[in-house]
Parts: structure tokens; sequence; C-alpha cells
């Protein structure tokens, strides 16, 4: 598969003003300033395929906003070197701009007091498309993001998963080839986020739009990419495919409904999570025991109405990582 | 990895600019609070300056360096309706570049200095709009007749323009300082002190004193707002040519100042957070 963005060793640092308490501190800095860096990025590599859904998860100041924003050139990087569809997006950000498509969970690119109709046609102007190919791009988004009736309310009328579902069917508009989503289904409710969740899906194998997703949201990880890079304190900790990731702790979870009451249960290595009426849920450290020996000694127990072998949540595969890798910050 | 895009950017195609000042336009009128409350200041700014004058031409006074009580009043509704019409914009681009919604911009086929020019004149026009129209009625109130040719009327659109474009393009230079300080505030509030004194906007700058009228050749202020009054109500095919040379001069030494403050600041921009 053709590398659509590479990343190599790739740093940012900010420089942020020292600020000290104190009128006397306060005086002091106005004849000499003191420099913080903060090093938000320390080299990271990486690689991006055609067509694929890859997300960068992370705590909050992990280094996901910056990374997207140094691939769409909107910040220069300290050092290293990134590429993203053969340009490098800090020196070409204009020539880039035509084949990505970028959404900012907490920035809105819609124009608050005018409908979204009124955004899409400014950005055909600014995408210069012509006004056939306009028109049929809108007719394709419109249908696909199922917008047809909020083209003409006024966004600041707009519930807010409606408001970035337009916001994403803006974004592709000039049909770019890379979608870069940062943190896309902050502050949506359960039914947005699986909505957009479906969008992106959709586009990514429709219109074979590659995505670039930053999120907090391990469901959107889960539901959305193939592959998943974790990143902390400005480094990647640890890359993978999601179903490596989930097998990355040692445990599974199994769900057990019996028929009537049953014993307690007590092998090693094995932990009953909760327990409800005739409903179990053990969970299995595949470091002690093995997951067929467990479900062997279940069924011996007592009568079972079903039975359910699961991977832990990706939820807490993930703060393991972040706690074995160190400095966890969220 | 082989080389996919070919896509040569166009970031100066006049039609982006003129779709975006079409949506500024549209977008302005959402505001009707802030034109009912932008049409009482203008009133109540007119009617002051047309009492102080009529205060002063009826005691005995016909002309002051040049100007007869019904040029005062001409000149004071022609520079009120620029004023009223650009003074909203002032504090925009800096909190665009401090809050880090500037993100947005830049990863669009877009040059950030003229995104500001056009959404600032789209807002300006619809104010120019409802101000102009509103002056020229005050005007016509005090004095019962119409202070200007036909010729004045035309090169003020004309100039109105230009000196709208120039003060825009003034107070983005400003802004965009955000890249470097913390606060553009204090330098926008001596930029609107010194038009008011060097921009002819508190006096016409013939009634100034003479040190402050030479001082006001040096800089590009009086082409903003006072040049397109002056030239309206005195019109005169030379002083018209005159001032609109100097104005587009003006302008065209401000356009590179912004360009280099863009380029260098950009390169220099760090928002943090999503």
């Amino acid at each position: 598969m053709e590398k659509i963005i590479e990343i190599q060793n790739l740093k940012k640092t900010y420089f942020v003003k020292k600020k000290e308490e104190g009128l006397l501190n306060g005086v002091k800095s106005l004849f000499k300033t003191e420099y913080i860096n903060i090093e938000a990025l320390k080299g990271i590599s990486l690689d991006v395929f055609d067509g694929e859904i890859l997300a960068l998860i992370g705590p909050n100041g992990a280094g996901k906003s910056t990374t997207i924003k140094i691939l769409t050139g909107i910040l220069y990087p300290t050092s290293g070197n990134a590429n993203v569809l053969g340009l490098v997006p800090w020196k070409d950000r204009l020539k880039l701009a035509y084949q990505i498509g970028v959404v900012f969970g907490q920035r809105s690119q819609l124009w608050y007091h005018l409908p979204p109709i009124d955004s899409f046609n400014l950005f055909s102007k600014i995408y210069e498309l012509e006004a056939k190919t306009y028109q049929r791009r809108l007719n394709e988004i419109v249908d696909i993001f199922e917008i047809k009736e909020y083209l003409n309310v006024p966004v600041r009328k707009l519930s807010l998963g409606e408001r970035m579902r337009c916001e994403i069917a803006l974004a592709l508009l000039h049909s770019p080839k890379v979608l870069f989503l940062d943190e896309p289904t902050i502050g949506l409710d359960v039914v947005a986020k699986s909505k957009i969740r479906d969008f992106i899906k959709r586009v990514n194998e429709k219109d074979h739009v590659t995505v670039f997703l930053s999120s907090h949201d391990t469901i959107d990880i889960e539901s959305l990419s193939r592959r998943v890079v974790i990143i902390n304190n400005g480094s990647i900790v640890y890359e993978c495919d999601i179903n490596a990731l989930r097998r990355y702790i040692k445990k599974k979870i199994v769900n057990v409904k019996f028929k009537g009451e049953n014993s307690d249960f007590d092998m090693k290595g094995v932990n009953i999570l909760e327990k409800k009426d005739y409903d179990v849920k053990f969970e299995i450290d595949l470091n002690e025991i093995s997951q067929d020996k467990v479900v062997e000694e279940i069924i011996k127990r007592g009568q079972i109405l079903d039975i359910t072998v699961e991977d832990p949540p990706l939820e807490e595969v993930i703060k393991t990582i972040y706690e074995e890798k160190g400095n966890l910050q969220i | 990895m082989k080389k996919r895009v070919t896509f040569k950017s166009n970031q100066f195609k006049i039609e982006k600019y003129l779709e975006l000042m079409k949506v500024s336009f549209l977008s302005s009128f959402t505001y009707k609070g802030d034109i009912l409350i932008s049409l009482l200041d203008l009133f109540t700014f007119l009617f002051i300056f047309c009492f102080l004058w009529k205060a002063i031409f009826s005691s005995g006074n016909v002309k002051i360096e040049n100007f007869t009580y019904t040029k005062m009043v001409w000149y004071y509704a022609l520079i009120f309706s620029l004023e009223f019409s650009a003074s909203k914009f002032r504090k925009k681009a800096s909190a665009l570049i401090h809050s880090g919604d500037i993100a947005n911009f830049l990863t669009k086929p877009l040059s950030y200095p003229l995104y500001l020019l056009s959404d600032s004149l789209g807002l300006s026009l619809f104010n120019f709009i409802v101000c102009f129209p509103s002056a020229l009625l005050i005007a016509f109130g005090f004095t019962l007749r119409v202070g200007f040719t036909v010729e004045g009327f035309l090169s003020f659109i004309v100039l109105g323009f230009l000196g709208l474009t120039l003060d825009t393009l003034i107070a983005i230079a400003i802004n965009l300082l955000a890249f470097w300080v913390e606060d553009v505030k204090p330098i926008l509030i001596v930029y609107i002190e010194l038009l008011y004194i060097l921009g002819g906007q508190a006096v016409p700058l013939d009634v100034m004193p003479k040190i402050v009228q030479k001082i006001s050749l040096y800089t590009p202020l009086r082409f903003s707002f006072y040049s397109p009054a002056n030239v309206c109500i005195n019109f005169e095919w030379g002083f018209f040519l005159h001032t609109l040379t100097n104005t587009l001069i003006s302008i065209f030494i401000i356009l590179p100042i912004i360009s280099l403050e863009f380029f260098i600041g950009s390169r220099r921009l760090s928002i943090n957070g999503g």
C-alpha cells in the first residue's frame, strides 16, 4: 500500500513566557523575560497508508493536536521531516490545502449566523470548484451526511451533532484525499457520536479518503480505526493493529448467565468483577490460567444459559499502556 | 512515496474574496441590535458636532479656514458615515490569532490578510449602507441643502471605499502584531486617537494648528476618512486625482508590510490545545 503521510523524528518545542507570582517578579519580568521550553513533540516517526483510518490517541497535552497542526501546515516543527501527499506541509501549505480536509472538533468553520449552504457556497469558491462539479459533490455529501434539512437553517439553531455533521461534510466538499479530524466527537451525545462514526466510515469506504483521527474516545478508535498510535508526553508509546491492542493485556472477560444459584468460584488467576443474581462477570489472568480451563470449570459448576468471552475494555488497555510506559498525565 | 499533488495554489483569485465579502455582508444582517446602537451613536455624535459648530458660526464667523457652516455639517456627516462603517472590525484579527481560530483559515487555499480584508469590507459595506443615508438625512435637516456635487458624490464613493480599505489594512497590520505581543489593544487605541487628530475626525485638518497639518502630511491617516470627505465637499479633478494617487500609494506601501508581518508571524505561531 502506498504511503500517504510520512513523519520522521518530528519535534516541536513551544516557548512559553514564564510568569512568576508577586509584584516584584512582575516588575522583574519587564526587564528580563524568561521562557519555559515545552516539548510538545519529542521526535515522533510514523507512516500512514492510502485509504486507512489511523487513530492517534492520548491524554490532554500528549501532542495529538500539535501533530495534526504540523501535518496540515498550520505549525512549523522545531526539527524533523514530514511529507503529506508528497508535500512538506509547512512549506507547501497552500498547495496541500486543496488535497486535505481538516475538522477541529472545538473550532467551527461554518458561519455562525448563516445557514450552512452559505458556507458550502463560499467553500466552493475557495476551492475553485466548477459550478457543475460543486452541485454534484454537494448532492453527494448531503446524501451521505443526511443534512438536507439543515442546509437552510442558521448554524446557531443547529444542535452540536447536526453542526458537526455539516462541519465534516464541508471539509469533504472539495473531495480531499486525506481528512484530518481532531476530536470530532467531543461534546456529542451517544447517538450523535455513533452517527458521526458511521458517516466517517462511509466516506472512507465510498470515497477512499484516508482518515487521520485524533480522539480521547476509545469507542471512536474501536469502531473506526484498524491501526492505533498511542502518544503520551510528545512521544509515541505504542503503535499497533486494533486487535493486537485489545490483546495487549493478557486478560479476558467472561460473562456467564447461570440458570440457578452457583457456588462461589475460587480459582487462581480468576477474579469476580461483578455478581448480580445469576449473572457473573469474571476476569481471567491469562498469565496464570488458560481461558479453556476456566470455561471448563464454570460449566462444571452449574447449568449455564449463556456464556460470552471478550477482551477487556479498550479504555483499560490504554490506561495500562500509559502506566507501563510511564509518565501518565491526564 | 511518489509526488501526487500537482494542483497549483491560487490564493489570490478575486472570486474567493468577493464571495467572502458577500458572506460577511449577509452575516451582518443578524446584528440588528448592533445596527440600532450604531445609528444611535451616529445620531448623537452628529447632533453634538452640528450644534457645537452652529454655536461657533453664530458668534459672527462666516467662514473658518474655507469651511462654511454648511460645509462643516456635511463634512461631519461624510466623515462619520465612514468612521461608523469601519470601527467594528478593529480587534477581530488579533482575537483569531490568540484564540487559535486562525487554524481554520491556514488550512484553506486563502491569503489570510486578504481574508481579513474581505471580511471587514463586507461588514463595512453593510454598515455604510445603513449609516450613509442616515448621516445625509441629518446633514440635510441641519442645512436644508445638499453639500456636494454629483462628481463630489462619486469621488466620495471611490475614495471612501479606498479609505475604508486603507483603514482596515492599517488595523490588520496592527492586529498581526498579536503574533509577537499579548495585547494589541493599546496600540489600536493609539491608532484610533491619532486618527482622531491627524486623520481629521475631531475637526477638519484645515482648522488644526499648522504643526498638526504638517505632521499629518507625513502619515497615511488623512487618506482614510478626511480626504474622501474633503474632496467630496470641495470637489476639483486635480484634488481628486492627487488624493486618489496618494491613497493608492499608501495602500501599496502597507500591503507588503502586512505580507511580511504574516510571513514572519505565522512561523512563530503556537496554538496550544485542540
